[in-house]
């Protein structure tokens, strides 16, 4: 078993990174990066969107080789050249992204890789997986279809995976973007009894929050580089801030500083007699699944508002978002946008042309194109109105409106021809939201609109869709991101466990009373 | 170890491919030895027939037309990531439907009978392909199947009518009566079998290249076959851009049927469209979905054809070597692919 | 119809059906790793040749049988180093295999049988199991098939045992469905989607040569007539399960059959409908059971790091 008697470690490492340094072609990912974490240890590696940190983890667990510099494990060079390689040396890795398999057992996840090819022993593997559950007092069930678990429990089973083989270190990738305060509390407990059991884990994360509950020292990469590795006692938010964006562990800059910081929640409702531009009754949807997704929820959005649709990954947000922009029909009551009913035609092309504009979650699946150009991304949403002709496409007048989005939203990039794909996730959302807002929208739907943005992005997004909301548009924001709710929404819906929670103003509550909401609590 | 000293810039991928295709290359050369010639006189005839004198040239002209209209089908079919395998099928089913209307038209002054018989034509290959894309679009059918199956089913469908009701008056051949001289396109150049069909074939390269380039439903095209999601997105309906590609597609193919019956063989005959379909994919790759290249693709491919026949005629080495030769190419236009790709990277 | 028509019937609806079978269940593993390969026909050519040219040459099937394997397995081969190692579209590979196997098929034949149309060909005989044999209805029904034809059903069901209840199923099953879970697990996904491309090819060998050398006696060209294409359409009607491709194979035999059997008793009809019964079908199978939630997720996708 993993090592029980740590103390005889803790002089060792478990990881050791020394003068690690990976390249993309002309990109510099990593430079030069030294880092060790000691059995028992929670590290946090902090850093704004291409600071380097996938890059790390990537390296740490075989998903790509460094150029130069040297990775030891327990005081012993290695060579990491796969994720093999990572698994026999005792690291374990949760992404961001869970890799699991939807139509197999909780068992059946933890055999993979790891059984060989003959006869499965499912009494075996359901034994292994209550003992690994045990271990660190979390509940799963072993026979469970990974496919009807929540995020939470897909991510406890990632866990287990890592834990099911001898792990002395333990990466977690972005582990509490997507969970609820509740299941980030549980784990937490969790990554607490790792620590008492002397497994060492890295914690890749964005939320300052988490730093302080859980973790022992705080790492910040900037460009590439470790620009700071401290106890957690030794640092403050402003100073981890202060690193992630300029570098510099010196006092925020006030120019650097986040827009969304410097901009207060306005506190006036719109007017009372602005028109209703979304209405929803009584709307039931239903996920790819067949699932229940939403039930009985109703709301309205008037011109210049911006409602907030609150929770955690999976409660319902993307099937809203997708049915008001008229991908997907309701399985129950109405949706009403601008005169167009759920009851008449309803189509993403009809509902365009009534005005609404739309920013997905999932910008690389359905906003953008990857291989054609900057200018084919923005004929995308105007395709059925006249904006570029009829029958014929009128190009010269994509470039024109390409060239001056580039302008206007500070888009870097080679011009309008370029293949968006080439651009940062940064840089292609702001084409997507110069794109959507090009024809003055009535209504917009921003799902997760700053989701994967550096801090500086962030704050342009957010900028943006203020101006948009004065100009009098009606905003849907989805997000579950409380910080970006509180800097910009009037009002919230909180979708939970299939339940909705209000809509309430902003004004009569606080994020404590909407985190609880996210987590199902009344 | 050696590949890397010989191609020093090429990434693994990119020698790999190389490697791939030069062992192909040799075994194609193996293949001419086995049948005891030696390659460097296949080559020539296989140029020389093809390509180079003025018979083969006019031959390879004649058979580059229906090429080039499959060829433009399968470009719009596959631009929208549809898999359009049933060019043969849809062919071979407008020509029979224009044959069939044929004594209807044959009254009817030239100026409007021709243009009404390719207008049968494409409405047949129309039809075709548009069952595959009813069956995509409302049932989600694989199409790739979908239109193979369809191919079976309309050489069986010729085989019935040509013995049957289509069956020419005398009744002694398992064909069709000859068009009337008023429904045939005429020869363009005297001496050659070359017809106005190469007019027809230029023009449907313009009118694709402009629907490709220019137009919104190119462009939906397009969009739908890179992401299927971002269309639905952007209003496009993937649903109604396969149906409606697919009509396209065989209306293009019904087009090239009807253009070899009026402009070469005068009837409807088995056989004599055999295998277009899989070269017309080849000539679609070939252009890079570029209809602009379409008849350069087609016409490499038709001299290559007959060249072939040359080479069956004249040597020992059989003509189905013209397959090996054209998966071999595909094979070599995936290769450059990679190639440039990784120059990409 | 009497009982003897329609055990007659369907005992040539198994022989029918075994071709389809082996193509279709080694298809089946390939696209349950995640490998589409629509090039079945071109390499069910070839091993349809190959079984018929080295039949002739080492004078017993065997020797035939074990050609068409090893040509299928070097075409599932190429097909793999194009759609798995260098991450290709695997339908412009496939259809290039389709090619291929239609050129070196024909090549071939004419080749070394040119001439030579009335080969007398060694082709399997069907297994002689005494009593059981000569059991009226059921002897020529069960007990009178080709050794292949008893092969076939025992992979049907030992592949479905593989592919549900053993560690090697559900490392195909894992590649084919979230190949970077399977990567991240420590699997070789590009290895394993290899393998079973080549097992692939394989099957699709044995499924030719059964044509020619069990079905058939002799080689003609294009003889596979979308065999290889319709298999591909039993996979997806079968919903990837084994079991279910032994199923809808022998509904494609049993058609296939009727086609044949059917026609005297209608000769008002002419036999060009009946051709296309086995068609039809297939594009009403692929109607009714293309949108199932069985489709391997990752089909046609190659898999790249990170």
């Amino acid at each position: 078993m993993m090592q029980t008697n740590h103390a005889a470690h803790t002089t060792v490492p478990v990881l050791e990174l020394a003068h690690l340094s990976k390249s993309y072609g002309e990109v510099r990912a990593v430079a030069g990066l030294s880092l060790s974490l000691n059995p028992g240890e929670v590290v946090a590696l902090l850093g704004e969107n291409g600071a380097g940190k996938s890059t790390v983890v990537n390296m740490i667990t075989g998903m790509t080789r460094p150029n130069s510099g040297q990775i030891r494990v327990r005081g012993k060079e290695v060579l990491i050249a796969s994720p093999r390689d990572a698994l026999d040396r005792g690291i374990g890795v949760v992404h961001q992204h869970y890799a699991l398999v939807g139509d197999f057992t909780v068992a059946e996840t933890l055999a993979l890789g790891r059984a060989g090819p003959g006869r499965l022993n499912r009494q075996a593997l359901h034994a292994e997986v209550r003992r690994v559950a045990e271990r660190i007092g979390m509940q799963i069930e072993a026979g469970a279809l990974i496919g009807s678990l929540d995020v939470a429990g897909q991510q406890r089973v990632e866990i287990l995976k890592a834990l099911s083989r001898e792990v002395g270190l333990l990466v977690l990738d972005e582990p509490t973007a997507v969970l609820s305060p509740e299941d980030v509390a549980r784990l937490f407990d969790v990554v607490r009894a790792l620590r008492a059991d002397g497994v060492a884990i890295l914690m890749v994360t964005h939320r300052l929050a988490d730093v302080f509950a859980v973790c022992d020292r705080a790492a910040v990469m900037h460009s590439g580089q470790l620009v700071c590795d401290l106890p957690v006692m030794d640092v403050t938010s402003e100073g981890l801030i202060s690193a992630m964006i300029s570098g510099s562990t010196d006092t925020v800059q006030e120019s650097e500083r986040m827009p969304g910081d410097v901009m207060p929640a306005r506190q006036a409702a719109p007017a009372n007699d602005a028109p209703t531009r979304v209405s929803v009754r009584d709307l039931a949807l239903r996920r790819a699944n067949g699932s229940q997704a939403v039930q009985g929820l109703s709301f309205d959005i008037r011109a210049g508002e911006i409602m907030a649709l609150a929770g955690v990954d999976g409660n319902g947000q993307s099937e809203l978002v997708q049915c008001l922009a008229g991908v997907n029909l309701p399985d129950g009551g109405t949706a009403e946008i601008c005169n167009c009913s759920s009851d008449g035609p309803w189509s993403p092309r009809v509902l365009r042309h009534a005005g609404v504009a739309h920013v997905p979650d999932d910008r690389r699946r359905q906003a953008i194109i990857s291989d054609l150009s900057l200018g084919a991304n923005m004929i995308l949403s105007h395709v059925f109105s006249r904006r570029y002709g009829r029958a014929m496409l009128d190009w010269s007048r994509a470039r024109d409106d390409t060239s001056r989005a580039i302008d206007e939203y500070d888009i870097r990039t080679t011009g309008p021809d370029q293949p968006i794909g080439r651009l940062s996730g940064g840089n292609q959302q702001k084409l997507v939201l110069a794109r959507e807002l090009l024809a003055g929208p009535k209504v917009i739907l921003a799902a997760h609109p700053s989701r994967g943005l550096d801090i500086r992005t962030i704050g342009a997004v957010q900028n943006i869709l203020r101006q948009q909301r004065d100009a009098g548009a009606a905003i849907l924001l989805v997000s579950a991101d409380l910080d970006e709710i509180r800097a910009l929404a009037d009002r919230v819906v909180v979708l939970a466990a299939g339940g909705a929670f209000g809509p309430v103003d902003m004004a009569q509550t606080d994020t404590a009373q909407i985190g609880a909401w996210m987590a199902g609590h009344t | 170890m050696k590949s890397s000293l010989v191609l020093p810039s090429l990434d693994r991928d990119s020698r790999v491919a190389l490697l791939v295709l030069g062992i192909g290359a040799l075994a194609l050369l193996g293949l001419i030895a086995l049948a005891g010639e030696s390659p460097l006189r296949i080559l020539a005839i296989l140029i020389g027939e093809g390509f180079l004198n003025r018979a083969g040239i006019a031959d390879s002209l004649v058979r580059s037309i229906p090429l080039t209209l499959a060829g433009l089908g399968v470009v719009l079919a596959f631009r929208a990531g549809v898999f359009n395998i049933g060019v043969e099928g849809q062919l071979l089913i407008g020509a029979a439907l224009a044959v069939a209307c044929a004594p209807i038209l044959s009254p009817l002054p030239s100026a409007l009978s021709l243009p009404l018989l390719l207008l049968a034509g494409t409405l047949g290959g129309a039809v075709w392909g548009g069952i595959a894309g009813f069956l995509k679009a409302r049932f989600g059918a694989n199409e790739i199947i979908a239109t193979i199956m369809l191919n079976y089913i309309a050489i069986q469908m010729v085989s019935w009518l040509i013995r049957g009701p289509l069956q020419e008056a005398s009744g002694i051949f398992p064909r069709s009566d000859k068009l009337a001289n008023s429904l045939r396109l005429p020869i363009l150049f005297d001496g050659t079998r070359l017809s106005a069909g190469l007019i027809v074939a230029a023009l449907a390269c313009v009118a694709v290249w402009f629907l490709v380039a220019r137009s919104r439903y190119g462009y939906a095209l397009t969009v739908t076959g890179k992401n299927p999601d971002a269309a639905r997105y952007g209003g496009i309906r993937p649903g109604v851009i396969a149906f409606s590609v697919l009509c396209l597609s065989g209306a293009l193919a019904g087009l090239a049927g009807i253009v070899e019956v009026s402009g070469l063989h005068g009837r409807l005959q088995e056989g004599f469209v055999g295998g277009i379909g899989i070269t017309a994919i080849a000539v679609a790759l070939l252009a890079r979905l570029n209809p602009i290249w379409v008849p350069v693709a087609a016409f490499g491919f038709s001299g290559l054809y007959v060249g072939s026949d040359s080479v069956a005629r004249l040597t020992e080495v059989p003509f189905p070597l013209v397959h090996v030769i054209e998966g071999m190419i595909v094979l070599a236009f995936l290769v450059l692919q990679i190639l440039t790709m990784a120059k990409e990277r | 119809m009497d009982l003897m028509f329609l055990t007659g019937l369907l005992a040539s609806g198994v022989r029918f059906a075994i071709p389809l079978l082996f193509a279709a269940l080694g298809e089946t593993i390939g696209q349950k790793s995640g490998v589409l390969n629509v090039g079945l026909e071109g390499i069910m050519l070839v091993g349809a040749f190959l079984a018929v040219a080295f039949s002739v040459a080492t004078g017993s099937p065997w020797g035939g049988l074990l050609a068409a394997i090893l040509g299928g397995a070097a075409l599932g081969l190429l097909h793999g180093l194009f759609a798995v190692r260098l991450k290709v579209d695997q339908i412009v590979s496939g259809l290039a295999l389709i090619l291929l196997g239609l050129g070196l098929s024909g090549f071939g034949y004419r080749l070394v049988f040119a001439g030579q149309p009335s080969m007398r060909v060694p082709g399997f005989d069907r297994l002689d199991l005494g009593v059981l044999s000569d059991l009226p209805l059921l002897g020529p029904l069960l007990f009178s098939h080709h050794a292949l034809a008893y092969l076939g059903i025992l992979l049907a069901v030992g592949l479905w045992w593989i592919m549900t209840r053993t560690g090697l199923g559900l490392t195909i099953r894992a590649v084919g469905e979230n190949p970077k879970a399977a990567d991240s697990a420590g699997i070789d996904v590009d290895k394993v989607r290899m393998l079973c491309t080549i097992f692939g090819g394989a099957m699709a060998g044995i499924g030719g040569a059964y044509l020619s050398t069990a079905q058939l006696a002799g080689f003609v060209e294009d003889m596979v007539a979308g065999r290889g294409f319709i298999a591909i359409a039993c996979v997806v009607f079968a919903r990837w399960n084994p079991l279910g491709v032994l199923a809808v194979a022998l509904i494609f035999g049993i058609a296939d059959a009727a086609q044949i059997r059917l026609q005297p008793f209608f000769p008002q009809v002419p036999y060009q409908f009946f051709v296309t019964l086995p068609y039809v079908l297939a594009l009403v199978a692929l109607a009714g059971a293309a949108r199932s939630s069985n489709l391997p997720a990752a089909l046609t996708q190659p898999y790249r790091k990170s």
